[in-house]
């Protein structure tokens, strides 16, 4: 299925947000197929995680059933029981034999949103993106377990970076590795770029969405 | 929408906290109601939530076409500090609107330590601290729960306390709220509902103090009356109970539908206030469970149902309900907990019968370390009962097990630590000797300090001083050094302050204001409890904590909490406590003889037992 994450639902985390399909899938009374052992639970897999306040325009999840559904009668019964901000959009039926949703994903899209504190001219952006992508390495510092922190090299992860400016609104659209063997956060990228360019935002919201996410 | 709310959302640990838009929610249009309430849980949203009350008053509140109801918590430090940095007022959940919007804020006390957070939540909401200092303007703030049978230290904060069940008091309030909007001023509409049965408003009361201490407290009006009764839902098999509650996003401390089958407990435990205030005991039918339990799974999607009230096992058709939940449920893979089990071989049947794995482990409360003890605090609990559902609970495959204690109760003595001790390692080598692997094996002692609460046989009892309570931790710590024997206790200086506000007077305000003006917040949190500053409280505002802590009532002394009623007579209590000196026990009136509390003569009530069983008549009304 393909939903999508907005609203109070940015706020989920992944965790909860497993814990939240259960609920849902249980209260949609569709024929789930449950795992064996002494604490059953459905059988569904999510094809990237998402970070805590992050939006997601097309968040896709499979779910495994015990016998056919039409995906219409799903939709109906999946789409009713959906908390606040998470909202379905398409259902279909994947093929038995297709790979896990998670060994497909490589990269991801996100459409950021930030406001400036100073004006910035069109061509100034341009710029300064080259300049920042022009870098050898772009090293941020990422929080690992027990509270220590790690150096990374997000500069590979970066697939592509670009973006527009109104008035001191800027809009950075970004292509980061995302998957099983590491990713980008959107986050680290805009805080680098910021960074590099001596950019000052305001301090108001800063609005992050994963418009999709994307095999090789 | 509150502008820059979204912006701190991203700055803060769990920010589901404050978001709102759970599952069966229920968001109103503002301008279809005449009366607007703010449920506000003086803790987190995790604990909040756990709290089976706000599910229940929400939904009598929402059930109205004319009311609404949504929900605030405290926000944990780092957001009260975005909060007050960015001016950002508290809001509710549902619609994200500032709290002082609303026409009543309703706080539930369940914890003397969550004082600070109501005082923080008034403060971040933007209403003068006390009651004397609103207008028409703001909004009533009312509040209920345990703690509100001892309202005072809070009554300079709170408009309206409601004593005893709100499901049907707060309805009434909220009919003569919109009966008086706009006809009467604050302090009419307060008189009027003084005339409510269990509503308490403290302003109208007026406290005399001789040498510092608790003299009198009188009605200041004709009109209003000496002392408030507790109120009882009557018929408790058909009171209201959602069957659609809020299911939260995010973990909550007991994530599971609590499907509630029974209220009140009258073990008679003598420490005990739930199992005086929440009297009669009053079961729901096998028939009205089923059915809730039904709807329940099926709106809400958990995968699991505990069955909750203060005991259990206790419910007199407990095999038969947990037999036909079971049947029920199963197909929709759905289990069942019991989280307040009795300590005898019927209980772990049960939890046998219940529990699909073991990993959970299970408690068991001796309470203390002595016959002798356990028949002062009236702990009908033998250690051949414990040693027989302990050997159960091992024959079953349950390999961690935690024992509670308390320390520090009424008559104590070495010989009661030292029974804790020795009742501990004998719970341990019992499934040592059963087979238990020494690696698996283990059991828990978590030990905590008796605080005497109002209303209780134990009332007029001094708390142990804070020095004794650290000695006898430290014995204990010592003596419990087996690898499988884990000790936990709590911090004696918490439980000390908790101690002077659960027998506090009016006098407290200023202390509790002090308090929370230095920075004391969340003090039930380890993390967050700063003694340093409790006790500069105390010095500022001149108030000898160890007068509220340390003081042994007498029988004589009016106490400052004897204006509410709980219907429990204080005849009985006084019985009680001499029966506890003297080492004597009271039988369950479930077993037939009526214990003579009182409560059923008072408040024209009856227990309500399902499966045949009937209580005495009462012949010895005091």
């Amino acid at each position: 299925m393909l939903y999508s994450k907005d609203g109070p639902a940015r706020f989920i985390s992944h965790l909860d947000l497993v814990r939240t399909f259960e609920r849902v899938i249980r209260r949609a009374d569709i024929p789930a197929a449950f795992s064996m052992g002494f604490n059953p639970h459905s059988i569904f897999s999510f094809a990237a995680p998402l970070q805590v306040g992050i939006g997601g325009e097309s968040e896709y999840l499979d779910i495994l059933l015990k016998n056919e559904v039409p995906p219409e009668e799903l939709y109906t019964s999946i789409g009713s029981v959906l908390p606040e901000g998470l909202c379905l959009k398409e259902v279909w039926r994947a093929p038995d034999d297709s790979p896990a949703l998670m060994s497909l994903v490589e990269w991801a899209e996100y459409k950021v949103k930030v406001e400036l504190e100073k004006q910035l001219s069109a061509g100034g952006l341009e710029g300064y993106i080259d300049s920042f992508l022009k870098q050898p390495g772009i090293v941020v510092r990422r929080k690992v377990k027990k509270g220590r922190v790690k150096n990374v090299d997000i500069r590979p992860g970066i697939y592509d970076l670009g973006g527009f400016i109104k008035d001191n609104i800027l809009i950075l659209r970004m292509k980061l590795k995302t998957g099983s063997s590491g990713s980008v956060r959107p986050g680290e990228v805009l805080d680098a770029f910021l960074e590099h360019n001596s950019l000052a935002v305001k301090p108001v919201e800063t609005d992050i969405v994963r418009t999709g996410v994307f095999p090789v | 929408m509150i502008p820059g709310v979204n912006f701190i959302l991203n700055r803060v640990q769990k920010p589901a906290r404050y978001v709102g838009g759970e599952w069966n929610i229920v968001r109103k249009n503002w301008e279809s109601v005449s009366v607007k309430v703010a449920f506000a849980f003086p803790d987190t949203y995790e604990v909040g939530m756990s709290y089976l009350g706000l599910q229940i008053l929400y939904y009598v509140v929402n059930c109205r076409r004319d009311a609404l109801m949504e929900r605030v918590f405290a926000p944990w430090t780092d957001m009260e500090k975005e909060m007050r940095e960015r001016r950002i007022p508290l809001f509710s959940l549902e619609s994200q609107k500032p709290v002082s919007d609303f026409d009543i804020i309703a706080f539930t006390l369940q914890y003397e330590m969550t004082f600070t957070n109501v005082i923080n939540m008034l403060d971040l909401a933007g209403l003068p601290l006390r009651t004397g200092g609103r207008t028409d303007k703001h909004p009533l703030v009312i509040a209920g729960g345990p703690c509100a049978f001892n309202p005072e230290p809070l009554s300079d904060f709170v408009d309206l306390f409601v004593i005893g069940e709100g499901e049907e008091v707060l309805s009434e309030l909220l009919d003569l709220w919109i009966d008086l909007k706009g006809k009467a001023s604050r302090e009419r509409f307060l008189v009027e509902a003084s005339k409510i049965p269990g509503v308490y408003v403290p302003s109208l009361y007026e406290v005399g103090y001789k040498d510092g201490k608790f003299q009198s407290i009188k009605p200041l009006l004709e009109e209003v009356p000496e002392a408030v009764t507790k109120r009882v839902a009557s018929n408790f098999d058909k009171v209201s109970f959602p069957d659609s509650p809020i299911v939260p996003t995010t973990e909550i401390i007991h994530d599971r539908i609590m499907l509630e089958i029974a209220r009140g407990c009258t073990r008679g435990c003598r420490f005990c206030q739930a199992g005086m205030i929440y009297r009669p005991v009053r079961e729901k039918s096998p028939v009205t469970l089923v059915s809730q339990a039904r709807k329940l799974a099926a709106n809400t999607g958990y995968g699991e149902i505990s069955l909750t009230s203060l005991s259990a096992s206790d419910y007199s058709c407990i095999t038969e309900v947990v037999r036909q939940l079971l049947d029920e449920l199963q197909a929709k893979k759905t289990s069942i907990s019991l989280p307040s089990l009795r300590v005898d071989a019927f209980s772990i049947e049960l939890a046998k019968e219940i529990q699909r794995t073991r990993r959970a482990g299970l408690t068991f409360a001796p309470e203390a370390g002595t016959q002798r003890l356990r028949d002062t605090i009236n702990k009908g609990v033998t250690e051949e009962d414990l040693l027989t559902a302990v050997s159960a609970a091992f024959a079953a495959g349950w390999s961690a097990l935690k024992l509670y204690f308390m320390i520090g109760l009424p008559t104590e003595k070495m010989d009661d630590i030292e029974g804790i001790v020795l009742l501990s390692r004998r719970v341990l080598e019992k499934g040592l000797s059963m087979g238990v692997s020494p690696g698996r094996a283990k059991v828990t002692v978590s030990v905590s300090s008796f605080v005497p609460k109002s209303h209780t046989p134990f009332q007029w009892e001094p708390q142990a001083a804070q020095d004794y309570l650290f000695s006898v931790q430290k014995t204990l710590k010592k003596s419990l050094k087996e690898k499988s024997l884990v000790f936990h206790w709590h911090d004696p200086r918490v439980s000390f302050i908790e101690a002077v506000f659960a027998r506090g007077d009016r006098q407290l305000g200023v202390t509790l204001e002090k308090a929370w003006s230095l920075g004391c917040r969340f003090d039930g949190w380890s993390e967050c409890f700063n003694d340093h500053l409790w006790q500069k409280a105390f010095e500022l505002t001149g108030i000898n904590p160890e007068s509220y802590a340390y003081r042994r009532y007498s029988y004589e002394d009016l106490l400052p909490w004897d204006h509410i009623h709980t219907g429990v007579c204080k005849n009985y209590l006084i019985r009680e406590h001499k029966r506890a000196i003297s080492g004597e026990v009271t039988p369950d009136c479930r077993a037939g003889n009526c214990s003579g509390c009182g409560l059923c003569a008072e408040l024209v009530t009856e227990p309500e037992l399902y499966g045949g069983k009937r209580i005495a008549k009462i012949q010895d009304v005091v």
